[in-house]
């Protein structure tokens, strides 16, 4: 083997980890990154070495190289990237995922008293049955609601195995911290066919987030579950357009920017104060759900719902 | 075997878990993730609760998976005291006491969701000291007529074996049973390697099958195995190399 071959992947390694610091670092208020010339100086390597690092990181949906302007940060992936270390300070493991918050939306410190200041909101007193998105930190808001005598629906973890319904007549107070759980959620919940989900009203969601934006929208996991599964409650009727959605969040994933994110809730709620926004959202189209289900056909309820001629009876 | 009977006994347990699997609470069903539960499991649970060593131990070792929740389940029912790693041993060991869990939440501790809440977290340094462990339970795999585990995910329950025996936990006496459905046993006799743990019984929804002429020594941590694998950065491997 020559030096060049044992050069080349080491040089990449430091260009790509030098490159993706520089980026998760870059001000949201900057434009593009430099040049290609300025950059290939700074790093001290040929455009080659430079393009496969800069590759990397726009198949890894952290840059986008647009065509005659530049690269850009794609700043919603930035904030994934950084929120998954700021996480590390305050969120909780998952029994599966343990700290790999790219995968899921961790419990916090306090989330029982977020929780409790959902419960004191409005929206919630008038409410019978809550969609709950199924994240760990909405675990002490599902007790409580069950407590108070509310419906609760999740949906299975990414939508797959479609929405459970949790009943507090069935499902008795000592049993109700495990149904929030996802592993009580199998056991403990009912899960709904399409017909049934078409038959239920809910007058109230809440989510939890990645992160808020100042304008009140969520960075979420980038399959973007929740703007489908919205998607998928209107369209059936289950919610109307007008539906209140509230998100609990920690202190921290509050942010000081906006988020380029669809779905825009109407309040965050914390351990320490509760956060309104004004309204902003469109009616979601079938468009979503056409598309969700083409880019994941293994989704629950799309594909009887759209191509009901395809699903044999 | 042969390469093409490896093959299709693979086949034949893969069509098996599409049947007989069980869906988890965060992969659904992709069986390659996890240890799945299957239909009749309870049947094969309650050879396990048959075996003499079960009910003398006050202590017993159980690997997270999902087919063997129901022993977690009934062991803490019996007032017994279950050792259990977590989901890849990412988080080391887990201890639920004796006793520590109400008789109506002991339902809850018993998935890894409820281990979480309910489980203490164990340095090797403070499980070392304490009384062997005469069970071990572990789950899925495919399993040969002579004990011998092959398949996915059957390396996580060698290494708890080897790091268990490493502090001293596992002696001549501890036994280890496999929580599987029929499909899983194959009618082969297979030549294990130095690290494979061979099992004293294998627990199926119809039978119990002892291995007969076991003849095996607490294990030890095969080093040489370790870098560049998942089990690298696993908490009690990195505090067991800090100690060589």
């Amino acid at each position: 083997m020559t030096d060049a071959q044992v050069a080349t992947p080491l040089a990449h390694r430091r260009v790509l980890d030098e490159l993706r610091r520089m980026v998760i670092e870059w001000p949201f208020s900057s434009g593009a990154l430099p040049s290609e010339q300025d950059l290939m100086r700074r790093y001290e390597v040929s455009r080659g070495t430079l393009r496969r690092a800069t590759n990397e990181l726009v198949r890894a949906g952290l840059l986008s190289a647009e065509r005659g302007r530049g690269t850009y940060v794609v700043r919603d992936e930035q904030v994934r990237v950084i929120m998954e270390d700021v996480m590390l300070e305050f969120g909780h493991p998952d029994s599966r995922w343990h700290l790999d918050y790219s995968r899921f939306v961790p419990d916090f410190d306090g989330s029982d008293r977020a929780a409790e200041r959902v419960a004191e909101s409005s929206p919630y007193q008038a409410s019978s049955s809550v969609f709950v998105t199924p994240d760990n930190s909405l675990g002490a808001f599902t007790v409580r609601a069950l407590n108070d005598g509310k419906k609760v629906l999740v949906p299975t973890f990414g939508l797959r195995r479609g929405i459970m319904r949790l009943d507090p007549s069935v499902i008795s107070p000592s049993e109700r911290e495990f149904a929030s759980t996802l592993d009580g959620l199998e056991r403990l919940g009912h899960r709904l066919t399409l017909s049934e989900l078409s038959r239920e009203r809910i007058d109230l969601c809440v989510s939890g987030a990645i992160a808020i934006g100042d304008d009140g929208r969520l960075f979420n996991q980038r399959e973007g579950f929740l703007d489908i599964e919205l998607a998928l409650l209107l369209h059936l009727e289950v919610i109307e357009e007008d539906v209140p959605l509230l998100a609990v969040v920690h202190d921290a994933q509050l942010l000081g920017l906006k988020s380029p994110g669809p779905t825009h809730v109407d309040a965050a709620l914390t351990p320490s104060r509760s956060v309104s926004f004004q309204r902003a959202r469109s009616g979601a189209s079938i468009d979503v759900l056409l598309a969700a289900q083409e880019a994941n056909p293994t989704l629950a309820y799309l594909g009887e719902l759209l191509h009901p001629e395809k699903v044999s009876t | 075997m042969t390469p093409e009977t490896i093959q299709e006994h693979r086949e034949r347990i893969w069509d098996t878990l599409n049947r007989v699997g069980k869906p988890d609470s965060r992969f659904h069903w992709d069986f390659t993730s996890f240890i799945a539960d299957f239909e009749g499991n309870d049947a094969a649970t309650a050879r396990v609760l048959e075996l003499d060593v079960w009910n003398a131990a006050d202590r017993v070792f159980i690997t997270p998976d999902n087919s063997t929740e129901r022993l977690r389940r009934a062991a803490l029912q019996q007032g017994k005291t279950i050792l259990v790693t977590t989901y890849g041993i990412r988080r080391g060991f887990m201890e639920i006491p004796a006793g520590t869990v109400p008789a109506d939440e002991i339902k809850y501790a018993s998935t890894l969701d409820g281990l979480d809440v309910y489980g203490q977290p164990r340095t090797l340094a403070e499980l070392e000291g304490t009384n062997t462990i005469a069970l071990l339970v572990t789950g899925g795999s495919a399993v040969s007529r002579n004990g011998i585990r092959f398949g996915k995910g059957h390396g996580y329950f060698d290494l708890e074996w080897a790091m268990l025996s490493e502090i001293g936990l596992i002696d001549s006496e501890s036994r280890v049973v496999d929580v599987v459905h029929d499909e899983q046993v194959v009618d082969e006799v297979l030549n294990g390697e130095p690290h494979d743990v061979p099992v004293d019984w294998i627990a199926t929804p119809t039978r119990t099958i002892a291995v007969p002429d076991l003849s095996r020594t607490p294990g030890q941590v095969f080093w040489e195995m370790i870098p560049g694998t998942e089990h690298e950065t696993i908490p009690p491997i990195i505090e067991l190399a800090a100690r060589r």
